[in-house]
């Protein structure tokens, strides 16, 4: 019985791969990509320890690598449909590694309860209705999470947000340049020292940039 | 503002990277992961942490 292919990341072909303890894993070049791979009869069951330990995976090809796409969990695939899919998506994978390129992902969690929002006034026509919708579905932005925004716009590449849920009012994602990492830490540091604001900040990172991977199910 | 930042990943930041993003390649993890609220089940870490920021 064949084995098929746990992915746990894409890259550029012909990149040498780090040795990484406890994994077999290898490049299976793809025209000028490659996904980082390990062949196996089972996918990984879900777990905190399977995922940390995919992360870690993650991290190490990160700091070895110069631009990488990090697989979201789970990707157990037979080489013949990840070739297609690959291929298929050949344009967007190497926009968004382009992008990635030397870069790292920085995350600021701002935690307090979601911001509410206003419930949307009735629309008198299918186009404001529509921009209502729209405007629903944006995550509600806080002063201080504007704030921070302001703080690290130059110092970020790209920008994802993620809404608030739970005990986290809103999840910020930079794209930051590896060698200002540090300026990016400071510059928050700065920011918040003398605000007044009941709202805590997490900030984490570097990391491989998980965020800024590209949907390829919506990708042309 | 109580500020907090850290080199090492958090447990949620692996299961919010790992299970919300990153290059989707099988849509069977889509439908496999679709129920799973891991992320906010497991926030009992990060909770701590902030109650610890509120206190200090």
């Amino acid at each position: 019985m064949g084995r098929a292919l746990y992915v746990y990341a894409i890259v550029r072909s012909g990149i040498r791969l780090p040795r990484i303890p406890g994994h077999a894993i290898e490049r299976v070049d793809i025209g000028t990509f490659a996904a980082v791979a390990e062949r196996r009869r089972t996918a990984r069951p879900l777990s905190e320890k399977t995922l940390r330990d995919q992360f870690r995976v993650v991290e190490r090809l990160h700091e070895r690598v110069d631009a990488i796409l990090p697989v979201r969990f789970g990707a157990f695939v037979d080489e013949e449909e990840l070739r297609r899919i690959v291929t298929l998506r050949r344009r967007a994978l190497a926009v968004a590694l382009r992008k990635v390129r030397k870069k790292s992902q920085m995350t600021v969690r701002l935690l307090g309860r979601p911001a509410a929002r206003l419930p949307a006034a009735a629309a008198a026509t299918g186009t404001q209705y529509l921009l209502a919708r729209a405007e629903s579905a944006r995550p509600a932005v806080s002063p201080l999470a504007e704030t921070i925004r302001r703080a690290v716009a130059r110092l970020a590449a790209a920008e994802a947000i993620d809404p608030g849920r739970g005990s986290i009012e809103l999840t910020l994602h930079h794209l930051v340049a590896n060698g200002r990492v540090a300026r990016y830490r400071d510059s928050i540091e700065r920011t918040v020292a003398d605000l007044n604001s009941r709202s805590a900040i997490v900030v984490s990172g570097p990391m491989p940039p998980f965020a800024f991977a590209p949907d390829l199910w919506n990708a042309t | 503002v109580p500020f907090v930042e850290s080199s090492e990943a958090s447990l949620l930041d692996v299961i919010d990277s790992l299970l919300n993003k990153g290059v989707v390649l099988n849509a069977d993890v889509m439908l496999a992961l679709a129920n799973v609220d891991l992320v906010y089940l497991r926030l009992s870490a990060l909770l701590v942490a902030a109650d610890r920021l509120h206190e200090g």
